[in-house]
């Protein structure tokens, strides 16, 4: 297993898991895991009072932040004896389960709180967030994530066994168990995969924060009423994850990204202009290309050109909460991008 | 030498976490000495009926399968 996978990346687990908190939209922790072979750790964990199951410890550490230390002891489920590597099946053989069986004790607590790697990460999530974080992983990983999953050993098994030992990650819809004992909801899974995932994952939303496009517009249904009504005060109506409309002659789309405290914090101009055909296009995206600096940038999309600029909103002097500068600020970036644009067409 | 059982719990089509809920709550009706058969067709179950019995006491001395993925259990009730 990695246990590097933050050198050199200026990141701590606690910014990762801020960070898919805040653009997944979930109020508890990823969790952490350690599968641990000499049954310590470094970290400040407490053992429960009394014998709990796996799923209920990772409940315990995504929704109340506790960070526990499980032996075979501790935990009342056989399953996850067997599945957590913490002894051999006698009779036939489980799948998923770590192997060899050499775990003295698991250590489960939320990402935030873990200072060095942990073994695997996993998030519970609805349908929509799963979909929403398998985008983002999928935008470097390009390789699909294939399911392993039979409604049995949801938690213990097929979310921390199976990507534990295949190093692929893998959700599962959980089992009557984990519903059962540990309260997780009807709508809810849990996804497992190695941190280096989600490092992905949080780099891969860092960059589409700060670039902007179609992926990253925060979802403008999410937006304070105040900032919603004064896009619609300038004419700019509602999309899913930006506001469009036309600004003189021009269609735009404005986006509005959060940064890794879940803050609005950047803006993003975006003016699509449509040419004659994709050679032109791409004409035209080179030579505007080449006269636009940032933190404008210029991109061919079939016969379109996409021109946009993505700035800190508080560096322009633009307060989102209030509305101040915004139109100004917008309506400048326009004609900016129309005056180059009429330069060379 | 086909062991008779005292009483029969049949739990085909049973997933987790029932088979080991369905047993212990057998066991508990039970005598010291009586024997409950056990019968399965979900592999967890296999492994964690056993451990769960043997955890509270009880004594499993036969798991076999009896063909088509499906096993017999054997546990004797032991009342401390």
């Amino acid at each position: 297993m990695d246990k590097t996978i933050l050198k050199g990346k200026l990141l701590s687990w606690k910014t990762v898991d801020d960070a898919l908190r805040s653009y997944l939209g979930i109020g508890h922790h990823l969790v952490g895991v350690e599968i641990l072979k000499n049954g310590t750790s470094d970290v400040d964990a407490l053992h429960p009072s009394r014998p709990i199951r796996f799923c209920q410890g990772v409940k315990r550490a995504a929704d109340e932040g506790q960070i526990l230390l499980l032996t075979k002891g501790d935990l009342s489920c056989p399953n996850a004896h067997i599945t957590l590597g913490f002894r051999d099946p006698r009779y036939v053989e489980i799948k998923p389960r770590i192997k060899p069986a050499e775990t003295e004790a698991v250590l489960v607590g939320p990402l935030g709180k873990f200072s060095k790697d942990p073994d695997i990460v996993l998030v519970v999530l609805r349908p929509k967030q799963m979909m929403d974080l398998t985008v983002v992983i999928e935008t470097e990983r390009r390789t699909p994530i294939h399911g392993l999953f039979k409604g049995d050993m949801g938690v213990c098994g097929e979310a921390t066994a199976e990507p534990y030992m295949s190093g692929e990650p893998n959700l599962s819809f959980m089992c009557n168990g984990a519903r059962m004992f540990a309260g997780f909801r009807d709508d809810e899974l849990v996804f497992g995969a190695s941190p280096g995932v989600f490092v992905q994952a949080a780099t891969t939303i860092e960059r589409i924060a700060k670039v902007g496009g179609a992926l990253c517009g925060c979802r403008t249904s999410d937006l304070p009423a105040e900032i919603v009504e004064g896009f619609e005060k300038m004419n700019l109506s509602k999309g899913t994850d930006y506001f469009f409309g036309r600004l003189g002659e021009h269609r735009v789309r404005v986006y509005l990204n959060k940064d890794f405290q879940g803050r609005y914090t950047f803006l993003t101009v975006h003016l699509p202009v449509k040419a004659p055909s994709k050679k032109r296009a791409e004409e035209i995206a080179e030579e505007i290309g080449c006269l636009l600096r940032k933190p404008y940038s210029a991109r061919r999309r079939g016969c379109w050109i996409d021109l946009s600029m993505t700035v800190r909103a508080d560096e322009v002097g633009v307060d989102l909460q209030s509305g101040e500068n915004v139109e100004a600020t917008i309506k400048d970036v326009v004609e900016n991008m129309a005056r180059h644009l009429h330069r060379v067409k | 030498m086909v062991t008779e059982s005292d009483r029969k719990l049949d739990l085909i089509g049973d997933v987790c976490p029932y088979p080991v809920i369905y047993t212990l709550r057998e066991l508990e009706k039970m005598r010291d000495g009586q024997i409950l058969e056990v019968v399965t067709d979900h592999l967890p179950a296999v492994e964690n009926v056993p451990a769960s019995a043997e955890g509270r006491g009880h004594e499993v001395f036969e798991v076999t399968e009896m063909g088509s993925g499906v096993y017999r259990i054997l546990i004797k009730v032991k009342v401390p």
